[in-house]
């Protein structure tokens, strides 16, 4: 056991993890090798490193021993990183000196058929987790100031609950709408499922509430043209379009909208009725004013003569506004499917084919006494238009159809009971509260539901009724009827407007097209983006009281970043040695976030900005660029050792496997107990993007066969453009290869999703079956393959 | 002139050579010139090979289709069974995996296939390259007041994924061809309905031939036009069998429509072997006078 | 949907006869199917023929039913090959596509309708569907169309082997 003095002195605690890794790997042999290595001044084992027992055992260690850099040998960091880090801290550590090697996802549970090469391998991961955690820095957890100001962005229910839960509890709400009134898709419905509540008659209040609150600034029929800057300090500009009706004097006693020449049909009653230029945008609208629509104006005047109030003017012009706030929830929720899309079931062709909105709007109508059409007496329900459904790149369940078209049956019933109302499903999906009640209940009343997807609807008449074509696949009976009117169910997806905004605040999307969580468990309602949250329909379908509930916990999670006025803010973040920075701005076009600037000619990181992926590292010709945590001699140093006792006739090759989609999906391949070849090494970082050519040639120098970049794919990606930063540095490595008559297919880039086990197993062991039929790389080209590196790889710039 | 590989199939030179007569006669009148393909065999066709070996089918597919990328030309179809068979082997062929399997089969004959080729039937060809005003210019014996029910068939349209013709269900390229010849187009209740010939009992095509038929009758069209020879087949000879078989009479005659586009152009009626037809379509002697 | 071969009410899925199947080219495609019938309500074969359902052919092949699928008197050969199932399955299954691939499977076993084997015997002798005659060019020639010249059937014949690896030899 070396022993020595001034060095950092660690220890070293191998887990059995109850058996799970013991029993496979031999834990006695990979303590004892650990013990001997460099700055190692004791290594330990224990049954659960994580338990209390476990965790006082390094307390201890460290009062008693003077232990001051940690290696747990045991589980993922995904899973019992955050542990360990808090264990140092409590000793009064720097919680970034500790370092797990992943022993158990990477070792006992995928290479349990072979304990003596997992216990092989384990001593490798150890090797490297020491080499790269001795020179580990002493970073502290890092906090900024943060103020009490939240932009909503969306008026819709969720937008809505946000701002005042927010304004509630004392913060100051920027609530930003793009429509003339708050509301959202909410206030176009009849009623609620399962309840039948009156859905006008529960939000208007809500509605009302929302410029009563003092805290909440309200800005209706406003767009935003930009977002730039960070938590803490969202500098936002957006524009007010213009009204042309004075909001202080119009009463909206709708006088001007008499004398109005123009007719066009209203969104609002989803075309079902018409309204003119200058309107009000419905009968609760909250601000309740009305506006003209510039584009259809004809500036007649009429409507000027006709005010009253004196409230119209024609000249009003658009304004633009600046504000800045700490955070931000986007709140722009959903579209509904176009279903003319899906040609099959004639929308937009055949008169009597409507969508399930405009029977909410029908249905309203007819309550109200003012009947826009009468459905019929024979209605029905076509489940699934736009969910679930692979040939319009749909594939998740929209999971609200099911119930709307059970409750408007309900309603349509109610109303008639003379009515055949039929439902024609694919998977009735009841699942929330008393929801399967309301099913049945809608069963009782008469409204049948049969399970079979509709083929497709005929009319020989483009007026008349409708003929659909369906199997009963529960009796294989096969129905053609005709119906007065035919219901889509349309799905919901994102909305168009979203777009804009995820691209400003670089917000990454899931599969199925919306705004992604940055966990699917535990943070549902963050985002990639710190201090960027989401709220309701923009992260996927939800009903109503998901969708609320999910507002209140993103204003909860805002609220817990700004309450405390500071928030901590992760060290891993690009730095500039100063002293060995030329000035040459390479890095600063580098920066995919605009992190880097130059100040008094050196390269300076701004760290709220800067998202650490390590990509700008690859851009400095002088090495003066680096990364906290995954500093270039570390990196070099866990490479070497992790290579060191590779003997002759070996093979092994380094996966550099980013900590968001590889690393995990590794860990799920070892979960899943599923081998690869023992012949891979897993080198943890932050992104793919963050392995500079240099490194990858250094490593094959130092003896490595092969090298493979795993990366999140870009969609997927907290790092935007990593993919294309990786592929520019294969490039350059793939020229050095080509030059020194290394093949090139020793480097393999893969983009994954967390899912892709399959994918993961094929490519490590492709790849390891590849190196050994290439064999090793000669030691002359080993050689070769970095003298000179600065001048391959940034020609001749640096001479300069 | 934009020139194309021509792949003729098996039937139409064979059975009926006056369609490949009429093709030959009336595509360049359009602009479009006809190279013929040497060694070319049987597509094969999707109904009965495919059925025995998918893999083999794709394999003499892709020969077929290697020929047309020797001369650096696209391939045009004159049956819908053709294309199907030509264009799906294209769009499996995308398949960087099948399709060096196939071409480990081909390098035995020392041909490679590419995936350099696009294949179309004449009739979206005369769509896209000539365009239906170009058809109307080359008429000289327009068919006014010829009421012509449309069969598409299936394999012209769909899979629509794969063909990327038109909407299949509510296709418009041949309705458009037809009043482009100045004749009237009439879409029938049961226009989708299929030909029935790859159906291997009797009972299923025989109905549903019946059905179509009697909507044609109904809508009192004078002929039912079509461009593939498999659906001429079926409802030439096969009309006879279900007149006998249901003891009704139809006398729809089928009509290919490259025969009736040539026509139009002013090819005289005896030249086009309408005579060999069992349903004759003498009802188009009519604008000969004319 | 219980096999009517067996009494119990257990479903022995025949997991033999589904590997195969998915050895055939797109012959794994049923595995996605949810059951939902939108292939059946425009399928023109069910019109004409309530024991032909596409849906219930996809279900047979989850449950590995294959004796009921494939064999001499098959319900697959009321296929009309409209591809109308393939327009509207929503999960991108292929029906067409899974049934050809049990017809090779049938078609492994020797079994085929007469007319089909016909068909094929043609065309794997001749290289097409239509055999070649003197009466045929001298048609063709009437209308002054070039002569058909016969198939290379040495090449043709080449491709039918299966490769190596594909396991059949």
């Amino acid at each position: 056991m070396a022993d020595d003095n001034n060095g950092p002195r660690i220890g070293v605690y191998v887990c059995h993890c109850g058996g799970n890794i013991s029993e496979v790997v031999d834990v006695d042999q990979v303590r004892d090798f650990a013990g001997e290595l460099d700055n190692v001044v004791l290594s330990k084992d224990n049954t659960h490193m994580c338990s209390d027992i476990g965790q006082q055992l390094i307390l201890d260690d460290i009062k008693e021993h003077n232990i001051d850099k940690v290696i747990v040998a045991a589980c993922s960091p995904q899973f019992q990183g955050e542990t360990f880090m808090d264990v140092l801290e409590k000793a009064g550590l720097s919680p970034y000196v500790v370092r797990m090697a992943n022993l158990r996802e990477q070792c006992a549970w995928p290479h349990f058929n072979h304990p003596d090469l997992a216990t092989q391998k384990a001593k490798v991961l150890v090797n490297g987790a020491v080499a790269n955690v001795r020179n580990s820095e002493a970073l502290e957890r890092q906090s900024m100031t943060i103020g009490k100001k939240v932009l909503v962005i969306g008026g819709g229910i969720a937008g809505i609950q946000a701002s005042l839960d927010l304004g509630d509890a004392g913060f100051e709400v920027y609530l930003v709408e793009k429509d003339p009134s708050i509301g959202g898709h909410m206030a176009q419905l009849s009623r609620t499922f399962p309840t039948e509540d009156c859905s006008a008659c529960i939000l208007s209040p809500k509605m009302a509430d929302v410029p009563a609150n003092e805290n909440i600034n309200l800005l209706t029929y406003t767009e935003i043209d930009d977002i730039e800057g960070y938590i803490g300090n969202f500098k936002v500009t957006a524009t007010k379009k213009a009204r042309y009706v004075d909001m202080d004097k119009c009463v909206a006693c709708g006088d001007c909208e008499k004398v109005c020449p123009i007719s066009v049909p209203d969104e609002f009653q989803e075309g079902l009725r018409n309204h003119p230029a200058i309107y009000a945008p419905f009968d609760f609208a909250v601000p309740h004013r009305n506006l003209i629509d510039d584009t259809l104006c004809v500036r007649c005047g009429n409507c000027v003569d006709a005010c009253k109030e004196d409230a119209i003017n024609l000249d009003d012009e658009p304004e633009q506004i600046e504000f800045t706030v700490d955070t931000i929830i986007v709140a722009t929720g959903y579209d509904v499917f176009d279903p003319s899309e899906k040609k099959v079931y004639g929308y937009g062709k055949y008169k009597n084919v409507i969508t399930a909105m405009e029977m909410e709007r029908m249905i309203v109508a007819g309550a109200e006494g003012n009947p826009i059409r009468n459905p019929g007496k024979k209605i029905a329900f076509v489940q699934c238009v736009g969910s679930r459904d692979e040939q319009i790149g749909r594939e998740y369940c929209s999971r609200v159809c099911c119930m709307y078209a059970t409750k408007m049956a309900s309603l349509l019933k109610h109303s008639g009971p003379h009515r055949d109302v039929y439902i024609f499903y694919t998977d009735l999906r009841a699942f929330g509260k008393g929801f399967e009640e309301y099913y049945k209940r809608a069963q009782n009343m008469g409204v049948k539901f049969i399970r079979g997807r509709v083929a497709e609807a005929l009319a020989d008449d483009p007026e008349g009724r409708v003929t659909l074509k369906v199997e009963d696949t529960l009796t294989r009976r096969i129905i053609e009827s005709d119906f007065d009117t035919v219901v889509l169910s349309t799905g919901i997806g994102l909305s168009k407007s979203t777009d804009k905004v995820a691209d400003m605040l670089r917000l990454a999307k899931s599969e199925d097209g919306f705004l992604k969580e940055a966990h699917p468990k535990f943070k549902p309602v963050d985002t990639n983006i710190e201090g960027v949250f989401l709220a309701g329909t923009v992260q996927g379908p939800k009903d109503i009281p998901d969708t609320v509930a999910q507002a209140s916990a993103a204003s909860s999670r805002a609220i817990r970043l700004m309450n405390r006025g500071e928030y901590p803010i992760e060290p891993i973040v690009a730095f500039a040695h100063e002293e060995m920075c030329d000035g040459c701005e390479l890095c600063v076009a580098a920066c995919p976030l605009n992190a880097i600037s130059m100040a008094e000619g050196k390269a300076e990181v701004n760290d709220a900005l800067c998202l650490g992926c390590g990509s700008c590292l690859s851009s400095c010709p002088t090495d003066a660029l680096d990364l906290h945590m995954y500093t270039n001699t570390q990196m070099l140093d866990e490479v070497t050792n992790a290579l060191k006792d590779k003997k002759e006739g070996e093979t092994r090759i380094l996966v550099f496997a980013d900590d968001t989609c590889t690393y995990r999906l590794a860990d799920s391949v070892g979960t899943a107990k599923m081998s690869y070849a023992t012949d891979s090494v897993i080198i943890r970082v932050p992104s793919g993007s963050r392995v500079t050519p240099k490194l990858m040639l250094q490593s094959l120098a130092l003896g490595a066969d092969g090298i493979f970049i795993g990366e999140c794919e870009d969609r997927t990606s907290p790092f935007p453009h990593s993919g294309e930063a990786i592929r520019e540095n294969f490039d350059a490595v793939t020229r050095i290869l080509e030059e020194e008559g290394v093949s090139p297919e020793r480097i393999r880039f893969v983009s994954f999703v967390t899912v892709m086990l399959g994918g993961f197993v094929n490519n490590v062991d492709s790849l390891v079956r590849l190196a050994k039929d290439l064999g090793p790389i000669p030691e002359d080209k080993r050689e070769a393959l970095v003298k000179d590196l600065n001048a391959k790889l940034f020609g001749v710039r640096t001479q300069a | 002139m934009k020139r194309f590989a021509f792949f003729p199939g098996c039937l139409i030179p064979t059975m009926h050579p006056s369609m490949e007569y009429a093709i030959r006669q009336s595509l360049p009148r359009l602009g479009i010139e006809i190279v013929d393909l040497d060694g070319a065999s049987c597509c094969p066709d999707p109904i009965y090979f495919k059925s025995k070996d998918k893999l083999s089918w794709l394999a003499v597919a892709a020969r077929n289709l290697s020929l047309a990328e020797d001369l650096g030309l696209d391939v045009i179809t004159n049956c819908s069974g053709c294309t199907a068979t030509l264009s799906e082997t294209v769009h499996l062929l995308q398949d960087e995996e099948l399709r060096k399997k196939i071409n480990r089969r081909l390098a035995r004959i020392g041909r490679k296939y590419k995936g350099k080729t696009r294949v179309r039937h004449i009739a979206t060809l005369v769509r896209d390259e000539a365009g239906y005003d170009a058809i109307s210019e080359s008429v000289v014996r327009p068919l006014e007041g010829l009421k012509v029910a449309i069969h598409y068939g299936c394999h012209l349209l769909k899979p629509s994924s794969i063909m990327q013709v038109d909407n299949p269900d509510d296709p418009e390229v041949l309705e458009r061809m037809v009043t482009a010849l100045g004749a009237t187009p009439v879409r029938h209740r049961n226009w989708y309905l299929c030909c029935g010939k790859a159906c291997q009992t009797e009972e299923i095509p025989a109905n549903m031939m019946h059905d179509l038929l009697r909507t044609v009758d109904a809508e009192n069209a004078e002929i039912l036009g079509m461009i593939c020879p498999t659906c001429f087949s079926q409802f030439d000879y096969g009309q006879m069998k279900i007149s006998k078989m249901f003891e009704e009479s139809f006398g729809v005659p089928p009509v290919y429509y490259f025969q009736l586009l040539a026509y139009a152009q002013g090819e005289p009626y005896d030249k086009l072997g309408f005579d060999r037809q069992r349903f004759k379509p003498e009802c188009l002697k009519r604008f000969e006078e004319s | 949907m219980p096999s009517e071969k067996d009494n119990d009410d257990v479903v022995r899925v025949d997991f033999a006869f589904r590997r195969e199947l998915a050895e055939k080219v797109e012959g794994n495609l049923a595995s996605f199917c949810y059951q939902c019938g939108a292939c059946v309500g425009d399928c023109p074969a069910t019109t004409y023929s309530s024991e032909f359902n596409p849906r219930e052919i996809m279900l047979k092949v989850l449950y590995g039913l294959g004796d009921e699928l494939i064999g001499g008197d098959s319900i697959l050969w009321q296929c009309v090959n409209c591809y109308n199932c393939h327009e509207r399955c929503p999960q991108e299954v292929k029906p067409v596509e899974v049934i050809i691939s049990l017809k090779n499977m049938m078609a492994d076993r020797g079994i085929y309708p007469p007319a089909v084997k016909k068909i094929i015997h043609t065309f794997e002798t001749t290289g097409r569907t239509v055999p070649l005659s003197d009466a045929i060019n001298r048609k063709r020639e009437k209308l002054g169309l070039p002569p058909l010249e016969p198939v290379p059937m040495d090449e043709i014949e080449k491709l039918f082997e299966p490769l190596e690896e594909e396991g059949e030899e």
